[in-house]
């Protein structure tokens, strides 16, 4: 099947990603924010005879580069040369995209321009004869409602006939520019126009150029690009349109302002995570309650009456069960908090934060953008310091992203749900709370160490572009709460489930061992026990715990329930009635239901605040184990402890290798003191 | 005058830029602030612009405010 690469194009924030999910069903990431894209991305879909390859590229304004994200487009457009470029505007700000479009069209590949939020358009009262510019241009054009998918389904006929059409696009520049480019393509026989303005910035025409029309060749350039998509929208736009005062202007009165806005925030920011908590923990704790009194004995008796050797079905009792099935149990969790942080992307609030914020910020020696790959941040570090390629100043990018790290991701939540449902169950919201604002603290000392010693540099120039505020689509939102699920699950899968049988092979080593304790795992975690003792934790199978749980901080979490269960180990029960069991665990997921609607409608955050004794549980195994002051200070170890393979490969990849490995050491020692304060204090205090 | 000393709420037309080279101001001009354009400036926050031009939303510095001279 011959294969057809499209480069995906536009300005930021004109719905790129969400029309790749609607036409390739694909699982790309989308956000209401300029510059959510930051990587390119793929997708592959089969049509019309045809392998289609959408590469998803950063948005841009120009293809001037001046930031990381627009040299990653134009590296692409220039070196990979794609067979058709898909470049996707914003109706209502036609005018504005077209600059972009001129550039696009200079390369003379075959080009698909879809015209999106046309619903928008429409309100406005504007008026677009999209037959004219296929006209003028030589170019398909597709109409698109990116929130409804109205119109996606033309957009891959429109490659497909624009690709087998082989249609080179038309642009034409001021008639002095032209005669010049006439001469070049005849000399080189260079055909695209991109191609013949680079030969012409070398060459001696260049000069005369300058001279006759008396500005600099950029100037030229960029003024022609300008004049030919200003003169392009006189000529396909009947009517402009104008917005009245919308809903976005009168939710910005509100949201930018400078008290209550901060006001508001703090109530997004509460009902966010009162949501997630809430409404999850009952689906927690049914989860729970299924791995441990469900599952792990029917997988006991199945294994063992199949004859099964009693190593494997030990092996599957602590590490299969115990290891991963003790982090799965934090999906819902992780679910409903990423729901609640991809509505507030794809709702528009969150740019807003950096308007908010930007009096803030600057006090740090920052601007006000930064704000939003901090806020990424929460959901998840990875793509948070990859989105700090958007920023134009190296000094800026390495402050943010060294905040970045801090900022308490749904992993760590799994680790303080779990100690915090244990410990601090009458104060679960202010544990929380402390541990959030904690992470910020430690990120705003870190930007204020840095910029007093290696980053003393002043701030450049901060321009960026507020979207309207959208209601999302649930399809989409849903789409990509379910990414990041699967992620997690591909995760737990992998490298938990790796991690597990590490620890429990190490459990096991040597072979024979009677005692746990006496096993390898035992003895390197004794080892490590001292490093610890002061931040209060002395016991080697939490230790053993932390080695792991480099990969990823959940893994504390799983190791934790593996080797607690190897020590705890049973024999699968004897008396297993199925049936029993089974209806038990469905008429309480209806249950669990109930209770998470029904904690919607209460305003206290209610979340672990469950009374119930757990002794004979793992919960209560660990529990024996730590004091809450320990818990605390073990939270705000892993909290400020960069335990992440995945942020440390990125810190490595955006910053080096050298600054990469200096802030891993950084946040240890950090990690220690946090924690050294904090269980002092809290001994003092939880006595 | 500048973009700096514009009442809140009033429109304004650009009238020139400085410092055309840099890449703030190129990003500028990319998102829709050129010379002759209409805008209003809608809100003002500490250090930041808050403007519409056409139909988008733009927040600028107050520093690169002062590179763009309006009537």
């Amino acid at each position: 099947m011959k294969k057809v690469r499209v480069a995906v194009t536009g300005n930021p924030n004109v719905g790129k990603t969400t029309l790749l999910n609607w036409i390739a069903g694909t699982h790309l990431k989308v956000g209401n924010w300029p510059g959510v894209t930051v990587e390119k991305k793929e997708a592959v879909i089969e049509f019309g005879g045809y392998k289609i390859h959408l590469v998803d590229l950063p948005g841009v304004y120009t293809l001037e580069p001046v930031s990381e994200d627009e040299r990653i487009a134009v590296s692409f457009l220039e070196e990979e040369k794609p067979d058709v470029i898909l470049n996707i505007v914003d109706t209502p700000n036609l005018e504005k995209c077209l600059l972009l479009t001129a550039e696009l069209l200079e390369f003379g590949r075959p080009t698909v321009l879809v015209l999106n939020m046309w619903d928008e358009a429409k309100r406005i009262g504007m008026e677009v004869d999209t037959e004219r510019i296929e006209e003028l241009l030589n170019v398909k054009v597709v109409r698109t409602v990116g929130r409804t998918g109205e119109g996606t389904r033309g957009i891959l006929p429109a490659i497909v006939e624009a690709y087998e059409k082989n249609m080179v696009p038309k642009i034409s520049y001021g008639e002095e520019v032209e005669a010049k480019l006439r001469k070049i393509s005849e000399r080189t026989g260079f055909k695209n126009k991109r191609d013949l303005i680079k030969v012409l910035e070398e060459s001696p025409e260049r000069k005369e150029l300058e001279a006759k029309l008396g500005k600099s060749f950029s100037d030229i350039i960029s003024d022609e690009r300008y004049a030919f998509s200003h003169g392009l929208f006189k000529e396909v736009v009947k009517k402009k349109g104008e917005k009245g005062r919308d809903l976005t202007d009168l939710i910005d009165r509100l949201a930018l302002h400078p008290v209550l806005g901060f006001l508001l925030f703090v109530v997004v920011v509460y009902v966010a995570f009162k949501i997630s908590f809430d409404f999850s923990t009952p689906f927690v704790d049914w989860v729970d309650a299924f791995m441990v009194e469900f599952l792990g004995p029917l997988t006991g008796v199945i294994l063992g009456s199949l004859g099964f050797p009693d190593w494997f079905v030990r092996f599957f009792s602590e590490a299969v069960i115990g290891g991963v099935g003790f982090v799965l149990t934090f999906v819902p969790l992780i679910g409903t908090l990423y729901l609640m942080i991809t509505i507030l992307e794809m709702s528009g609030y969150i740019p807003r934060v950096a308007f908010l914020m930007d009096r803030f910020m600057h006090k740090l020696g920052l601007h006000g953008r930064s704000v939003v790959p901090l806020i990424m941040g929460f959901g998840c570090n990875v793509p948070a310091i990859m989105a700090t390629r958007t920023i134009e100043s190296t000094r800026d990018k390495i402050l943010v992203t060294m905040m970045i790290p801090f900022m308490s991701c749904p992993a760590r939540l799994v680790v303080y749900a779990f100690f915090i449902s244990i410990f601090f169950r009458e104060n679960p919201a202010l544990v929380l709370t402390f541990l959030y604002l904690l992470g910020i603290l430690v990120a705003i000392l870190t930007a204020l160490i840095l910029r007093k010693t290696f980053y003393r540099g002043s701030l450049t120039h901060f321009v960026m572009e507020l979207p309207p505020y959208r209601f999302p689509s649930l399809r989409t939102v849903l789409t990509i709460t379910w990414v990041h699920v699967r992620d997690f699950l591909y995760r737990a899968g992998t490298l938990i489930f790796g991690a597990s049988i590490f620890i429990w092979l190490l459990l096991n080593t040597p072979p024979g061992v009677k005692e746990v304790s006496d096993s390898v795992a035992g003895k390197i975690g004794k080892a490590l026990v001292p490093i610890f003792e002061p931040i209060g934790i002395d016991n080697w199978k939490v230790t053993t715990s932390l080695i792991p749980a480099f990969l990823a901080r959940e893994i504390v979490i799983s190791s934790m329930g593996t080797i607690y269960t190897a020590e705890g180990y049973t024999d699968p029960p004897e008396d297993f009635n199925f049936s029993e069991e089974l209806k038990e665990k469905v008429s309480s997921l209806g249950g669990a239901v109930r209770d998470a609607f029904l904690s919607l409608v209460t305003l206290k955050i209610v979340a672990f605040e469950v009374e119930e004794e757990e002794d004979e549980t793992l919960k209560g195994m660990i529990a024996k184990d730590f004091t809450p002051a320990s818990a605390l200070s073990f939270m705000v170890f892993i909290l400020i402890y960069t335990s992440c393979l995945g942020t440390f490969s990125v810190l490595v990849r955006e910053i080096g290798k050298r600054r990469a490995v200096l802030f891993l050491g950084y946040s240890f020692v950090a990690a220690w003191i946090f924690s050294f304060l904090v269980y002092r204090t809290a001994s003092l205090i939880l006595q | 005058m500048d973009l700096r000393s514009v009442e809140l709420g009033k429109e304004f037309t650009v009238k020139s830029l400085k410092g055309k080279d840099s890449p703030a101001v190129k990003k500028l001009t990319a998102m829709g602030l050129r010379e002759g354009k209409r805008a209003k400036l809608l809100l003002r926050n500490g250090r930041v612009l808050l403007l519409r031009v056409d139909n988008s939303r733009l927040i600028i510095d107050n520093n690169l405010a002062s590179y763009v001279e309006v009537a």
